[in-house]
C-alpha cells in the first residue's frame, strides 16, 4: 500500500443492506458501523416517545440487539433499512412507555414534557406538540393535515396512545379516530412522496444526512 | 377478505397496526388477517415508510457516548439467532416477535358500536354527579367529561387494567388511579340504561364488592365514580346486573383482571 493511499471514495463505503448482510455473518465491525450511522435516529426518536433518557437508552439498546440477534428481519426488498429499524424503534418505545408509564412519568425531572404530551387536545394543542420538529418538508406536510388529522396522528405516534386512548382525549369516537388517522397517514404519504421509495427497496431518507 | 377495488375493510386497522396503536382486539384481528392480505400488507408497509420520516424528523440528540460500549459489549456476549422468514411478508415489527403464533384463524368478536352521541356523555356524567356531588356544569359536560378522563390518563399513578372473558377475550380497559378511574369497553354490549347497569366489583378481599357502575353507550370511556378505597383493588371484574343500584353480590360477572401496570 501506497504511503498516500487515498481515502476510499465514497461510492466504496457499504450500503446498509450490506451492511445488514455482514452483520448475518456475525461481523461485529459491521454491526458497530451501523450503530454509528443510525444511533442518532433512533436516540432521538426514542427520546420524543419516552421522554425518560434512561428509558430511550434502553429502546436503542434493545433495537439495537434485536438487529444483532436477527438480522434476517431486515428485509432490503420491503423498503429502506432506516424505515424498518425506525419501525423497531417506535415500536418498542410505545411498548416501554405503556409498560413502564407509572415509573417513566415519576422519574421525568420538569412535568413539562409529559404536560405537552397530555395537552389535552384544542385548538393549537397539536401545533404545540410539533414544535421540536426539524425537517422542514416533514413538518410542513404535517402542518397541511387539518387539525383533526394531526392531532390523531400525533397522539398515537409521539405520545404512544392507542387509539381508544386517543378516542377518550379527544372526545371523538373511536371510529372517527381510525378514519382520520387512516385520511392523515394517506395524505402524509401523498405529499411526501418525494422522500419515500418507491416499493422497490430505495431507501427512505429520513432527514438527517449522514 | 378484499375488495374488488384494490380497497380492504381492514385498511384503517392495518395503518393502526403500523402506528402501534390498536387495542388488543383489533390487534389480534389483524394479525389474524395479515397473512393473507396483500393490501393491508401493503399499508402497513408504506405507513411505517410514512411514520419512519416523522420519526426521522424529531429534534436530534446525540445519544450518551457510554451507549455505544454497552451495545457493543453486550452483541459481543449475545448469540445471533436463526431466522427463518415466514412465508409471507408483514409488518417489521410483527415479524419481530417469532414466539406468538401467527393466528391464521379469525376471532369471532363482538361487534363495537363506536357513535359517541354527546347527550350519552352528559347522561353518563349527571350519573357521577349525582354519586359523587360533583359541581358540573350540564352545559359544558363535555368537556368536563374529557377532563376528567385527561386526568385519570395523565396521572402518573394511573393504573390499567385489562378485563378479559374467560376464554380471554379482551372486553374491557379499567384505568383507575387513587381518586378517578374510567373503563373502555372493548367490547361490551350497550346495555339497557333505565333497566340494567354494569358493576365494577373489586375482588382483592376475599368477597366480591361493588365498587362503581356504568352504562355503555359506545366504544367510548367511561367515567367512574371512584375513591381510594376501591384503588386499593388488584383485581377487579365486571358484571351486568339488573336494576339501577350496586346489588351486594354479581349475578353475571363477565370479565375479570387484575391490575397490569
Amino acid at each position: 500500500m501506497v504511503a498516500d493511499a487515498p481515502v476510499p471514495p465514497a461510492r466504496s463505503a457499504p450500503t446498509d443492506a450490506d451492511l445488514v448482510r455482514r452483520v448475518t455473518g456475525g461481523d461485529q465491525a459491521a454491526f458497530a458501523e451501523l450503530y454509528d450511522r443510525y444511533c442518532r435516529q433512533a436516540y432521538s426518536l426514542a427520546r420524543r416517545v419516552c421522554v425518560d433518557p434512561e428509558f430511550a437508552e434502553d429502546v436503542v439498546q434493545e433495537a439495537f440487539l434485536a438487529l444483532w440477534r436477527t438480522p434476517g428481519r431486515f428485509d432490503p426488498e420491503r423498503g429502506g433499512f432506516a424505515t424498518w429499524l425506525l419501525t423497531l424503534v417506535h415500536h418498542r418505545a410505545v411498548d416501554a412507555v405503556r409498560r413502564e408509564a407509572v415509573r417513566r412519568k415519576r422519574t421525568v425531572p420538569g412535568a413539562d414534557e409529559v404536560a405537552e404530551r397530555l395537552t389535552p387536545p384544542g385548538p393549537g394543542a397539536d401545533d404545540e406538540a410539533l414544535v421540536g420538529l426539524v425537517g422542514g418538508q416533514v413538518r410542513e406536510a404535517l402542518g397541511r393535515l387539518t387539525d383533526e388529522q394531526r392531532e390523531v396522528i400525533t397522539l398515537a405516534y409521539f405520545g404512544g396512545y392507542t387509539q381508544c386512548e386517543v378516542s377518550a382525549l379527544t372526545g371523538l369516537p373511536l371510529g372517527t379516530v381510525k378514519s382520520r388517522t387512516f385520511a392523515g397517514i394517506r395524505r402524509l404519504r401523498g405529499m411526501l412522496s418525494s422522500l419515500l421509495g418507491d416499493g422497490d427497496g430505495t431507501e427512505v431518507r429520513t432527514g438527517v444526512q449522514r | 377478505m378484499n375488495a374488488d377495488n384494490g380497497r380492504c375493510p381492514n385498511e384503517e386497522l392495518a395503518v393502526g397496526w403500523a402506528l402501534r396503536a390498536l387495542e388488543p382486539d383489533d390487534e389480534h384481528a389483524l394479525r389474524a388477517h395479515l397473512p393473507g392480505c396483500a393490501l393491508c400488507q401493503e399499508t402497513v408497509r408504506s405507513t411505517e415508510q410514512v411514520t419512519a420520516l416523522l420519526g426521522g424528523s424529531v429534534p436530534q440528540e446525540d445519544p450518551p457516548a457510554r451507549l455505544r460500549q454497552k451495545v457493543l459489549d453486550t452483541v459481543a456476549r449475545t448469540p445471533q439467532e436463526a431466522y427463518e422468514p415466514l412465508p409471507f411478508r408483514l409488518g417489521s415489527a410483527l415479524s419481530e416477535t417469532p414466539d406468538r403464533p401467527v393466528e391464521i384463524v379469525e376471532r369471532s368478536r363482538p361487534r363495537r358500536t363506536t357513535a359517541l352521541v354527546a347527550a350519552a356523555v352528559m347522561l353518563v356524567l349527571a350519573a357521577a354527579v349525582g354519586v359523587l356531588g360533583w359541581q358540573v356544569s350540564r352545559l359544558d359536560g363535555q368537556q368536563q367529561a374529557q377532563s376528567q378522563l385527561l386526568t385519570v390518563l395523565g396521572d402518573p399513578a394511573m393504573h390499567r387494567t385489562v378485563l378479559r372473558e374467560t376464554d380471554g377475550q379482551e372486553v374491557a380497559v379499567l384505568l383507575s388511579t387513587p381518586g378517578s378511574a374510567a373503563v373502555m369497553p372493548l367490547g361490551l354490549r350497550p346495555n339497557n340504561s333505565t333497566a340494567q347497569t354494569y358493576v365494577v366489583w373489586g375482588l382483592s378481599t376475599g368477597t366480591p364488592i361493588a365498587l362503581s357502575s356504568f352504562d355503555v353507550t359506545g366504544a367510548t370511556a367511561q367515567l367512574l365514580a371512584w375513591n381510594s378505597a376501591a384503588a386499593q383493588h388488584q383485581k377487579f371484574a365486571i358484571s351486568l346486573e339488573p336494576g339501577r343500584s350496586l346489588p351486594a353480590k354479581p349475578t353475571d360477572v363477565i370479565a375479570s383482571g387484575e391490575v397490569t401496570s
